[in-house]
């Protein structure tokens, strides 16, 4: 997809968490094709080193490396990882997230810590592990970096009939810790933004377009008619991480086919 | 870089700053631009600059009728129209006691009822192609009231706010997007110059960013929201405003 220069990022470092999912890949490849270079992390280092090796290969300035964010040690490693490969972390944009669905009666307090820690707590730690290196380039006078989470129409809407209780509240403090963020890192000039899509196809979104009349009635609900694919997820997130979106910050950019709109 | 493969695309209000900006971001991706606005002379510059890419058409967009003629003439010289911009506005500082109704009119028929009037006329183009996209210029002050703005002035961007959502919802079936952009105290002689030095560094204190937005900064989304990378976005408005407000 063609985009305009005002969105490119040559020269930049992005961080992609979460990077060898079906929204982090096509992120990858979209900020590699706008000139990033890009670091994809995940807990499988296969995974994310064959990414990268299928970005090295089209040209791209590529590294995959393993990384649980459970592990705020690790988080830290990673960034440093990055930081040193590349010589800088300039784009953060945060694609981990997870979902086990239980409904109110039957929630367990190992389940629900689980989806806290992965959506929520370890969007915290890599925000701020990232942010250390985005405040010490700016102070070394490199342009303001950009941090960007992956959020989802569950941070605004609970969901009916169905067990979301830890998805949506992680999502839904997804967007205050955005906000806190933004305004702290706003001195900088780094900004902190969120993209929250509706059911994006792929692994997540499988089981809901698995049964034709499930699919049948979110399609209803959608007034694109359609889920998201990762593209569409990917070419926004590249606008936020770019030198056009820098007066944009503690946002949340829905990206559901109208579907929050028409509530 | 032709992102929008010559696609037609209007831009109301292309004489001021922002529109300018714009016209200037649209015309550099590829696109041909129908500059409107009422003062002729202001669309000159432009129409110097880049020759056939654009187009000046002067036009009173409280008329409907001269809207209905302007959109025949861009449609009848080059195609139907893909993105339409309505970023024509004026601003009135006047609070609610000093709001009269004839200032309430204007307000609303160039604010309100012009991007109304404009969306009737291109919509049944969209269609037919199976894609277009409509931008609205919101505001901040429809969701916080005027902060500097007057009554009228932040009553009509909560109609844009209410016309996007409609148009999101009406346009979807047929591939037609309707997004907004609320920007927040854009950098031009109509808005910031136009404050006090008192307002502006008190304005400048609660910006989180610390700064006024560029005009380029407005016209770079509002490019986005028209470009292939928005295609899964309607029904949105984009807040551009520097961490003034977050919700």
């Amino acid at each position: 997809m063609p985009t305009p220069q005002s969105f490119a990022l040559t020269g930049r470092v992005a961080f992609v968490p979460g990077g060898y999912g079906d929204i982090g890949r096509a992120v990858a490849w979209q900020l590699a094709s706008a000139g990033a270079s890009v670091a994809v992390a995940g807990r499988d280092a296969a995974k994310a080193e064959r990414l990268a090796a299928e970005l090295t290969q089209a040209g791209h300035a590529a590294l995959g490396l393993a990384m649980d964010v459970r592990d705020t040690a690790q988080i830290r490693s990673g960034t440093e990882r990055v930081s040193e490969h590349f010589g800088a972390l300039d784009l953060l944009v945060n694609c981990v997230g997870r979902q086990r669905e239980e409904r109110l009666a039957e929630v367990t307090e190992a389940a629900f810590d689980e989806i806290v820690q992965i959506n929520l707590r370890a969007a915290m730690f890599l925000a701020q592990a990232a942010a250390r290196w985005q405040i010490a380039a700016v102070k070394a006078g490199r342009a303001p970096g950009r941090q960007i989470h992956v959020l989802s129409v569950r941070a605004q809407l609970g969901m009916r009939d169905r067990g979301y209780s830890a998805y949506c509240a992680t999502k839904g403090g997804l967007v205050m810790l955005i906000k806190q963020h933004a305004v702290e890192l706003c001195n900088h000039g780094i900004t902190v933004n969120g993209i929250a899509p509706t059911v994006v196809r792929g692994e997540m979104g499988a089981h809901w377009l698995a049964d034709p009349q499930v699919r049948e009635r979110l399609l209803q609900r959608i007034p694109l008619g359609r889920v998201a694919e990762p593209e569409d997820v990917a070419g926004p997130i590249q606008f936020l991480c770019s030198d056009a979106a820098s007066f944009i910050t503690g946002q949340v950019i829905y990206l559901d086919g109208g579907i929050t709109a028409t509530q | 870089m032709n992102i929008f493969e010559d696609k037609v695309a209007v831009v109301t209000g292309a004489g001021g700053t922002m529109g300018r900006a714009v016209v200037d971001t649209l015309v550099s991706q590829g696109c041909r631009v129908a500059m409107v606005d009422v003062r002729a002379e202001s669309m000159q510059p432009a129409a110097a600059q880049y020759g056939a890419r654009v187009m000046a058409v002067a036009c009173d967009i409280r008329d409907a009728a001269a809207v209905e003629s302007a959109h025949r003439r861009i449609v009848d010289a080059w195609a139907p129209v893909a993105i339409l911009v309505n970023n024509a506005g004026v601003l009135t500082n006047a609070k609610i006691e000093a709001t009269t109704s004839d200032s309430w009119r204007e307000v609303m028929s160039v604010n309100a009822e012009a991007p109304m009037v404009w969306s009737r006329c291109v919509v049944p183009g969209m269609k037919a192609a199976r894609w277009g996209r409509i931008v609205n210029v919101g505001s901040l002050a429809s969701k916080t009231g005027g902060l500097t703005a007057g009554t009228a002035y932040a009553v009509s961007k909560g109609a844009i706010t209410a016309l996007t959502l409609s148009l999101a919802r009406e346009l979807a079936p047929h591939g037609v997007t309707a997004n907004a952009v609320a920007p927040a105290y854009v950098r031009t002689p109509m808005v910031t110059e136009a404050l006090t030095e008192a307002q502006r560094q008190a304005l400048l204190q609660q910006i989180p960013v610390g700064r006024f937005c560029e005009p380029e900064e407005f016209a770079h989304v509002v490019a986005f929201l028209a470009s292939p990378l928005s295609g899964f976005i309607t029904g949105e408005v984009v807040d551009l405003n520097g961490g003034l407000h977050m919700d």
